[in-house]
């Protein structure tokens, strides 16, 4: 007899989001996994001037909004023809990555880490630090939200290992703080940095901000050399099953990122290409004709599977289905598809199809697979590779050189926007009137792997991740909740919509890569 | 744990607390020890419900760049925070029952911080199968007071922003304004938050302006603190990003600054640490602290005079009295000096009459 057994909502994640499996003797057999908010961001857009489009979008997500400023002007530079200065190329760089810094560090350490460590060890904390101490005297009081209540039922560090951690939970809000720091001097402030513009950057690049960014960029290659990366490595083996758990659909998209001097996506430091089918030695690259939309399962009026820059779609709020297996629409997001096939965005497809050697041999190594544990190595090995390249970054940067092209007139035309947020992939597609927005598309990364049913009824890559799962305790399954947050999700930037005239926009945008 | 070791832990953080608030409510040092002796009288930390709705998350990762008192002092030592969605340890159905027994337990006692819109279509936006304004309306009830913490759930925000999709309301239209206090910007500087909350605690409710919003954070015009005002009085105008008086640390309010008709203390207190802010970038202000704002402050690039403002040109509408006269003044004030620099040659023709007309208009 099967039960169905529902998550809503799963914390310690960007936005809203339900899971829900039906479990069969013990094991997952079906998974539904849901957006649950609608703010229709594409919407907004329409009318206004293109290069609004850089703020307006970034404000999908306060987790990760540099990659939309990012992608939103690379989009509209593409439809007016703009080559942006090389001292703008690296600032952008710059402030992606400390972005790509900060939001895997609060997601290893502020979201993810409680699934895996207990505080509560600190009741037994015997050193001196100021901070274990406060929080010890918590514990001590039974006053710990918001760290408890929580689900406990499969915490397996010892106690010096967890004491470790919870300090460097600490730590790390320091450091997320230290990162946004370094993006403050770069874009003003953050989230929702005013310093990317079409045409490039507006900083002036001075000695004064070039010794400052030296630096943090010490600083936190020596927190990702010195504490993060060997956290992950101290906690795995005691967790060494989730490298079984939570595959997902075998096939990575990275769309590659922190370019060269040469603009060639496919030789940045994490570069573009595709791997199908768990084939994850044959990268290939990228067509980007492959690209298809659904919404037999999504909040949207009904049609047929469109490539993205002919997409229409219209809100239709069907309810919630009282059963899930009963089928029908359950979820805000949409359900995009490269070649027919879901596809996992992130740092593990990255690090795929970057073929990253300490990545490939960490897995030979620990004897895993893609899964849970290999999503949070990637993802701190990822952060590694960064850290290690921003004192290189920060030397290509010219003082006092040209940081934007003042000299283009806003007109009309089409564009595309491809780069990476820490979640994965993203893309921004424009179609501008008289530097006006008359369309305006995003797909971004959670919308690849927590998007819904197709019109095939290929489940999600969350979904996917989900299924054949064994849950132990259906009260506390807190395999799923792992499983869902090893991808890292964001799910405010998945659930805007679009509202494209279709006799319009047909066949119009041409997605040149 | 005692209340004295609890006391005895938090002094050090309460004196560094206090310095900061005094700072932020322009209290001057010798009010300090005051400041601590009414922090450390409260034994108990306040409890604390954080909602969030339609919203980025982007006012909870920036309370967690909090400065002084930083993010952890905070959580530790001086709020207890039972419901945070985005660092809560709970999750599904427990998350709920945590929610329920803080409103029922601290009836009257806890403060709710909104975050975000809120969607008046049913299924626009859902936590555990309720819609978001049903939460809104449980959880408000019995709070304290309730703080709608950024542009999002003070005024609507970019969710908000015309056509308004999800037909999205801010939260002092749902539960009205008696309660709420406004803490605008998107997203909210964290010092903002915090200073908010200390005066709740220590002086009762700040006082607010017409938008709900303390006139300690939000009562001076960003212009006239702004660094690069001099080059404004100058006439000395960055002309398009990229231009070579980008190097100069000229006023922005061409490439669009929205400084003159803004108001906040962001000029002092800056972002993150202290360490920047919009216009130390070179991009100037956007406004986001604003009523009104994306809408009446876009396109973000376009100068001033050229943006329609609801009401009338060249004026907030509905605006508080302080509000009116400063934004009329500038506004006029702004439109004068571009004239100004016209005559002086710095100008070209075309945009000089422009200009004119916009200021006798």
């Amino acid at each position: 007899m099967s039960r169905i057994i529902t998550v809503d909502p799963v914390n310690r994640i960007e936005g809203h989001l339900k899971i829900q499996v039906e479990v069969e003797n013990g094991k997952v057999v079906n998974a539904w996994t849901s957006g649950t908010l609608f703010r229709g961001l594409e919407n907004i857009l329409r009318g206004r001037k293109s290069e609004d489009a850089v703020l307006i979008t970034q404000r999908a997500c306060g987790v990760c909004p540099i990659p939309y400023s990012v992608a939103s002007s690379k989009a509209i530079e593409d439809a007016y023809g703009i080559e942006i200065p090389d001292n703008a190329r690296v600032i952008r760089n710059l402030i992606q990555a400390f972005q790509f810094l900060n939001s895997h560090i609060l997601h290893f350490y502020h979201l993810v880490a409680l699934d895996y460590v207990d505080p509560a060890a600190v009741a037994e904390y015997k050193g001196s630090d100021p901070e274990l101490l406060d929080l010890k005297s918590l514990i001590a009081a039974g006053d710990t939200a918001p760290f408890t209540p929580r689900w406990d039922n499969d915490f397996r560090l010892p106690t010096d290992l967890n004491i470790l951690a919870t300090k460097h939970y600490i730590d790390a809000i320091h450091i997320y703080k230290r990162c946004n720091e370094a993006i403050a001097l770069l874009g003003g402030k953050f989230p929702h940095a005013v310093g990317i513009v079409p045409g490039g950057a507006t900083v002036k690049v001075t000695p004064t901000l070039v010794t400052e960014l030296v630096g943090y960029a010490k600083e936190l290659k020596d927190f990702c050399d010195n504490t993060y990366v060997p956290d992950v490595l101290a906690i795995a083996p005691y967790y060494q099953d989730y490298g079984h758990i939570g595959v997902g659909p075998g096939n990575f998209l990275a769309y590659g990122m922190l370019e060269g001097a040469d603009r060639d996506p496919y030789n940045s430091i994490l570069p573009r290409g595709v791997i199908f089918d768990g084939d994850i030695n044959n990268v290939q690259e990228l067509d980007p004709a492959g690209f298809s939309e659904h919404v037999a399962y999504s909040y949207y009026e009904d049609g047929n599977p469109r490539h993205p820059s002919e997409g229409e779609t219209q809100p239709n709020f069907t309810g919630v289905p009282a059963d899930p297996r009963d089928g029908g629409k359950y979820s805000w997001l949409k359900a995009p598809r490269l070649n027919g096939k879901p596809m996992e965005v992130g740092p593990l497809a990255r690090m795929l199809v970057r073929q990253d050697a300490g990545l490939l041999d960490l897995a030979a190594k620990l004897k895993i697979g893609p899964s849970v544990l290999a999503r949070i190595a990637a993802r701190a090995l990822e952060a590694q590779l960064i850290a290690d390249h921003i004192p290189e970054m920060i030397a290509e940067l010219k003082p006092d050189g040209k940081v934007a092209c003042a000299q283009y007139e806003p007109t009309s035309g089409r564009g595309v926007g491809l780069d990476e947020a820490p979640r994965g992939a993203i893309g921004h597609w424009i179609e501008a009137e008289g530097g006006r927005i008359a369309n305006y598309q995003m797909i971004i990364p959670t919308t690849w792997n927590a998007g819904p049913r197709d019109a095939m009824g290929q489940p999600g890559p969350y979904e996917q991740a989900l299924i054949g799962t064994e849950v132990k305790d259906p009260e506390r399954p807190i395999e799923l909740t792992r499983i869902i947050r090893s991808f890292d999700p964001c799910i405010a930037c998945a659930v805007h919509v679009v509202d494209l005239e279709k006799e319009k926009i047909a066949a119009k945008f041409q997605v040149g890569c | 744990m005692s209340r004295e070791l609890f006391r005895e832990v938090s002094r050090r953080d309460f004196l560094k607390l206090c310095g900061g608030v005094a700072a932020a409510l322009g209290l001057s040092e010798v009010s300090v020890p005051e400041v601590a002796e009414v922090l450390a009288a409260s034994s108990k930390k306040p409890p604390v419900v954080w909602l969030e709705f339609g919203s980025c998350s982007g006012c909870s990762t920036s309370f967690l760049n909090a400065d002084s008192p930083n993010a952890v002092d905070v959580l530790l030592n001086h709020l207890s925070v039972r419901y945070i969605e985005v660092i809560m340890a709970a999750q599904g159905a427990m998350t709920e029952e945590v929610l329920h027994e803080t409103i029922t337990n601290e009836a009257g006692e806890y403060i709710v911080v909104v975050e975000g819109v809120v969607p008046t279509k049913d299924g626009y936006g859902m936590i555990a199968g309720r819609n978001f304004y049903e939460v809104l309306e449980e959880v408000a009830a019995n709070a304290k007071a309730v703080i709608a913490l950024g542009s999002c759930s003070a005024f609507g925000g970019i969710p908000g922003a015309k056509p308004n999709p999800g037909e999205v309301k801010p939260v002092s239209e749902l539960i009205g304004k008696e309660k709420v206090i406004n803490i605008p910007g998107c997203p909210a500087n964290p010092s903002w938050l915090l200073t908010t909350v200390v005066h709740v605690l220590m002086f009762g409710m700040p006082e607010l302006d017409s938008y709900g919003r303390p006139k300690v954070i939000f009562g001076q015009c960003i212009h006239d603190n702004c660094e690069r005002r001099a080059s404004f009085d100058e006439g000395m105008y960055v002309e398009k990003y990229g231009d070579e008086e980008i190097g100069r640390d000229y006023c922005l309010v061409k490439v669009g600054c929205k400084g003159p008709n803004t108001f906040s203390n962001c000029p002092q207190v800056r972002w993150n640490s202290g360490k920047s802010w919009c216009v130390g970038v070179g991009a100037g202000c956007i406004g986001c602290v604003e009523p009104g704002w994306p809408d009446a402050f876009m396109p973000f690039h376009d100068r001033l005079p050229d943006i329609a403002l609801p009401g009338y040109a060249g004026l907030r509408a509905d605006a508080d009295l302080v509000g009116t006269v400063l934004g009329a003044a500038t506004a006029i004030g702004i439109g004068a000096h571009l004239v100004g620099a016209a005559a002086k040659g710095k100008l070209g023709k075309h945009e000089a009459s422009e200009d004119k007309a916009k200021t006798e208009a």
